[in-house]
């Protein structure tokens, strides 16, 4: 009776048993992270000049043309190229505005006979795009944006040419606004 | 938390004589054997986050941890670190792996680069558990799976810690190169078994 009882209990014991677990356990973290579109510029630098010379004012900076014109009132070819620094981690806009060419600030009669605005060529590069333009009066803007990370030089070149003129005596200033903007 | 099974084996009845001898009057006795075995087994939990000590840690959900700014305004990585603590046992000799699916923070889509960025930020998770520990590196030297395991001769229950770390400027192609934008990720994989 004793003995069979036993047996019984051992029967129950073994049908109430669970299946042995899995005796590997595991588990996962996942981390992650955003890196936003940034962009920096750094103040210019020049990298030649010809009847020209570029002062940094940290910035940006001033180019001084030497000598506008010669002796007979017409225009001295005259060259700079500036580098400008610039990293974007993504997608930017990029662009360079000219008010529109070197601008008497002096002649309140200008003559007919005589210029009161000296012309230049402006020459863009960032990356794989170029940009030009010859002012002529207007203000103008070059667009140099780009759909993805770039980091390197903006090249920016600015001819007068000769022979132009005779131009009025004055002073004669332009701008040169280069804007940056992550998208 | 862990349930330990126990099967029984055999439950062998012995009595001191035959059935027959019950009406005699000399004392009687039986044994009762009893065995059982408790299988080896290991258990983990979902990781919790030590939210009182993190640097540079935004949104914590579950098991994902969100970096909040994985660069600075000089696009250069920037310092993050938090403690992840994992409860769990293991009742025999066992061995904790710790994973890392891809080896680093990744940007996504895998594989993506663009010429003086970064695509990858290299961290470090040190491990400690069951008075052991090691430092998985996760460098971002290429994109894989990398590992660290910790063998221990004996059952320990409690939490395996894991101190993330990402230094200043670290990245995939040397230290301040700027991060392309992005979104970056990794999967970091606890498993730990009887040995």
């Amino acid at each position: 009776m004793t003995a069979h009882i036993g047996i019984a209990l051992a029967l129950i014991l073994a049908l109430a048993t669970p299946a042995a677990a899995a005796p590997t356990a595991s588990t996962l973290l996942q981390v992650s992270g955003d890196v936003p579109v940034r962009c920096k510029m750094s103040p210019p630098s020049a990298s030649g000049a010809a009847n020209a010379t570029f002062t940094s004012n940290g910035t940006g900076g001033d180019i001084a043309i030497t000598a506008l014109v010669g002796s007979d009132a017409m225009t001295l070819a005259s060259q700079a190229s500036l580098q400008i620094p610039i990293v974007c981690s993504g997608s930017h806009a990029l662009t360079v505005t000219t008010r529109g060419g070197l601008a008497n600030q002096n002649a309140a009669t200008p003559s007919p006979d005589f210029a009161v605005r000296a012309d230049y060529l402006l020459t863009a590069r960032w990356g794989a795009v170029t940009q030009s333009v010859t002012t002529s009066g207007s203000a103008v803007t070059l667009d140099l944006s780009q759909g993805s990370a770039q980091a390197g030089d903006l090249s920016l070149d600015i001819s007068l040419p000769a022979g132009k003129g005779p131009m009025t005596s004055g002073t004669y200033t332009d701008e040169i606004t280069i804007q940056l903007n992550a998208q | 938390m862990n349930r330990a099974s126990a099967r029984v084996l055999a439950i062998a009845v012995a009595i001191g004589s035959g059935g027959a001898a019950c009406a005699q009057s000399v004392p009687q006795s039986a044994t009762i054997a009893v065995t059982a075995s408790v299988d080896r087994k290991c258990t983990l939990a979902n990781p919790q986050i030590d939210l009182g000590q993190t640097t540079n840690i935004g949104q914590v959900s579950g098991s994902t941890v969100r970096i909040a700014d994985l660069s600075d305004d000089q696009m250069s990585t920037k310092v993050t670190d938090f403690t992840a603590e994992v409860a769990g046992m293991c009742n025999a000799s066992h061995q904790l792996t710790v994973s890392s699916d891809r080896g680093g923070l990744w940007r996504d889509p895998a594989g993506l680069r663009s010429n003086g960025f970064a695509n990858g930020v290299p961290y470090r998770a040190t491990i400690s558990w069951g008075g052991e520990q090691a430092i998985l590196r996760a460098n971002a030297s290429g994109e894989g799976q990398v590992q660290q395991t910790l063998s221990v001769d004996q059952p320990v229950g409690g939490s395996v810690q894991i101190q993330f770390h990402i230094d200043q400027s670290a990245t995939n192609v040397g230290v301040g190169a700027p991060l392309i934008a992005g979104t970056y990720d990794d999967t970091i994989r606890v498993t730990m078994g009887p040995l």
